[in-house]
């Protein structure tokens, strides 16, 4: 066994530096890096969010010209800038001295904000955890319940009709029901429930206790619905199947043989073995709370979470941010596809990821 | 379904399971409808007559360019055949009065009269909806202007009509969506085979590589791409296609894994079998239910995908009927609430009936379901958790 966790953490190396190498390289033959994009911001560029979220202004137009005022920035700003961000060294110099800040776990300073990258990602925590926990939290506590009842009444229409709908639940991006909420319960056409933006009220400083409880409550009630409705196809129908595959088993008719009663049966018994397999999905779950961003949803709802983070780096050419959460992210993410193996050997001792034919 | 006899007696009892399926068959014929009519669009939903009968010839301006010189006008660009003028020539036969009265003589020859001079009757034959995606509607009032009897489902805020792009933007998602598929399916049983029949190392360093392509953020792919070769329809295509097709590869590899120290298998190695035949021929059709799993979410998913990408600027060129663009002026005009509803029906109403036609599909596949005999075929819901267990974690 340790030798097999041995060799998947020596893999994660080779993986990790592959996914940094091609990202760094196709970098390198995009126009427009972030030197261009300050330029473009001190010229009277636009912001990257306008075309999504309203207002928007045109490009400014900022073409080659003999005319001084025309043209800008003089030669030797720019060169200032260049050697400020490290792009006078060569491409490969800058890469290993990428990685190694990486593998000493120092990521650097935004380009734009002079934020380390680390705070910058604890920034955009709460929105990222508030959606997480909450979607989450009720996905587990619908899912569980309904799929022991679809295995329970399995075949009946019951069970067909509610598969249906949240089959269609989960084969509509999120996005599109975020929409349809924003327009029936946040617009101006129908009902005015619920706010439109942020996560809490710009006079969030002076409620009480209980009221900014309930004003964070009424600000995450629809992003945290949008995101949630298509969490519950999969876990109902994994909770189904285990539940079904468990009560065709013999220790099932030897408890009801021996008179419990059926719900005896199915919490005291089938319970604990039905919910093995959701188990071993906690550690991906885990990291989900914490470290998941849906860009669109966090956009809609003028939420700035790690979607937009990443999003706007990309787009903003704000490197620091893009290799800096990369490298994490993508660390983490291996880690954790590690651990969920392990997690299922844990609980089925009978898996053997060693045994290959 | 025409009878094929060709079809192999399995084929045949899997055509028979896929009709039982009540659900998967009518939303098959649904969509089959659905889409056969948006594949019509032209002549459904276009600024230009399908036909046009000028001084006894028929015209198909559809198909051909006709100046306005062509029906009496003056100018040698296309005729405008939405502006009165130009009906007024084609109906009068190109009376040179048209461009003084237009209204008074389209409305004397509809009352049947016989007009002075070089007079020659004609007609025009509309589609049913006068507009086409990028067509500028002509109507009073702010840019998106509710529903009306011209605009059934209202305008955009550039004033086109919402109907029309929606017929148009239906089909361009669904042929993007089957195209996509088709491809990444192509390509990722392919590699997982190649990946599970040959195992060990060929194994272990194509994992190691789908792990790197699947930990690429393709997004930003995709906006770097689309900076240095500019935007198109093939390229998206292409760009999905790269970053979708280590979805099928999974499930693939674990049948091949699995079959390839059966006794066929190894029979046929023993008897000189090439390994190229070894694999599509005899091991591909059992491994093919595990791949049929992976349909509903291959198709749903490219659908999806085309409208965040649209949704978020980095989808189709700005002329392309877009379904995800609808999604964002929706979110841009709340006090239009038309654009929300229907751009969150049509996307409601496409998937569901696509996800119910691959669901049976799959379950006509599925040999625990092909020879199940009082045929109450349901949702297989083992595979869709094992299916979306993979999706998750390919995420």
């Amino acid at each position: 066994m340790g030798a097999y966790i041995l060799r998947r953490l020596l893999l994660v190396i080779p993986t990790l530096l592959g996914i940094m190498i091609i990202n760094f390289a196709l970098t390198q033959f995009v126009p427009g890096g972030p030197i261009e994009q300050i330029l473009a911001e001190m010229e009277g560029g636009g912001d990257v969010f306008e075309g999504i979220s309203g207002g928007g202004s045109e490009l400014v137009e900022t073409g080659d010209s003999d005319y001084i005022g025309g043209r800008g920035l003089p030669a030797d700003f720019i060169a200032d800038l260049e050697r400020e961000f490290g792009f006078d060294k060569p491409p490969l110099e800058r890469f290993l001295t990428m990685m190694w800040n990486y593998m000493r776990l120092d990521f650097g300073e935004s380009y734009f904000r002079s934020i380390s990258v680390f705070d910058l990602v604890l920034e955009k925590m709460p929105v990222s955890i508030t959606l997480g926990l909450w979607s989450t939290l009720i996905a587990y506590l619908i899912s569980i319940p309904l799929g022991i009842k679809k295995a329970v009444r399995d075949g009946t229409p019951f069970d067909t009709w509610t598969s249906g709908a949240i089959i269609v639940g989960y084969a509509i991006p999120g996005f599109l029901f975020a929409i349809l909420l924003i327009v029936l319960f946040a617009g101006g056409s129908y009902w005015r429930l619920f706010p439109l933006r942020g996560l809490t009220s710009a006079n969030f400083e002076d409620l009480s206790m209980i009221g900014k409880v309930l004003d964070y409550l009424w600000h995450i009630t629809l992003p945290v619905l949008a995101s949630t409705i298509s969490a519950f196809a999969t876990l109902t129908l994994l909770t189904k199947n285990s539940f079904l595959d468990e009560i065709k088993k013999q220790y099932v008719m030897t408890a009801r043989a021996k008179g419990l009663s059926e719900s005896r049966v199915l919490y005291g018994h089938v319970f604990r073995n039905g919910m093995l397999i959701v188990i071993s999905g906690f550690p991906a779950l885990f990291i989900g709370v914490f470290f998941g961003g849906s860009l669109i949803i966090e956009t809609l709802f003028s939420l700035d979470g790690l979607g937009r983070l990443g999003f706007e780096a990309a787009v903003a050419r704000d490197y620091p941010v893009v290799f800096g959460t990369l490298f994490a992210f993508s660390l983490i993410g291996l880690v954790v596809g590690i651990l969920t193996d392990l997690t299922y050997v844990l609980i089925d001792p009978r898996i053997d990821f060693e045994a290959r034919g | 379904m025409a009878r094929r006899p060709y079809l192999s007696p399995l084929n045949q009892r899997r055509v028979r399971n896929f009709k039982r399926n009540r659900r998967a068959y009518w939303s098959l014929m649904i969509f089959g409808v659905l889409f056969g009519l948006s594949l019509m669009a032209e002549f459904i939903a276009n600024d230009k007559p399908i036909v046009v009968s000028y001084r006894g010839e028929l015209h198909m301006p559809i198909f051909n360019f006709y100046s306005e010189q062509d029906f009496g006008g003056d100018f040698p660009t296309e005729a405008g055949y939405g502006e009165v003028e130009v009906d007024c020539l084609i109906v009068t036969g190109g009376l040179q009065d048209c461009f003084d009265t237009p209204e008074e003589l389209i409305a004397a020859v509809d009352a049947g009269q016989t007009l002075d001079g070089d007079f020659e009757a004609g007609w025009m034959l509309w589609p049913v909806i006068p507009y086409s995606f990028n067509t500028i509607v002509d109507v009073a009032g702010v840019a998106p202007s509710p529903p009306s009897d011209e605009n059934w489902l209202g305008t955009d805020d550039t004033k086109r009509d919402v109907l029309a792009r929606v017929i148009y933007g239906f089909r361009l998602s669904v042929t993007f969506a089957l195209t996509v598929t088709v491809a990444a399916s192509i390509i990722g049983i392919m590699a997982g085979a190649v990946q599970g029949y040959f195992g060990g190392w060929t194994d272990l360093i194509f994992q190691r590589f789908i792990e790197i392509w699947t930990g690429m953020p393709s997004l930003y792919v995709i906006i770097i791409v689309f900076a240095i070769l500019g935007r198109s329809y093939w390229l998206l295509v292409f760009l999905t296609v790269l970053f979708g097709w280590p979805a099928l590869v999974g499930v693939v590899r674990a049948e091949f894994l699995r079959a390839r120290n059966l006794e066929y298998v190894r029979a046929a190695k023993a008897l000189g079998v090439r390994d190229r035949t070894i694999m599509f021929r005899h091991m591909l059709p059992n491994a093919m239910v595990a791949t049929v799993t992976m349909l509903p979410f291959l198709v749903t998913g490219a659908i999806g995908g085309l409208a965040s990408l649209d949704f978020l600027g980095f989808g189709l060129p700005s002329s392309a009927p877009s379904l995800g663009e609808m999604t964002l002026q929706a979110k841009q005009n709340l006090q239009a609430p038309w654009l929300g509803f229907t751009a969150f029906f049509t996307f409601a109403i496409m998937l569901s009936l696509l996800v119910f036609v691959f669901e049976g599909v799959r379950d006509a596949f599925d040999p625990r379901k092909t020879f199940v005999a009082d045929g109450n075929v349901t949702v297989d819901e083992a595979t869709f958790a094992d299916a979306a267990k993979s999706k998750a974690a390919n995420q």
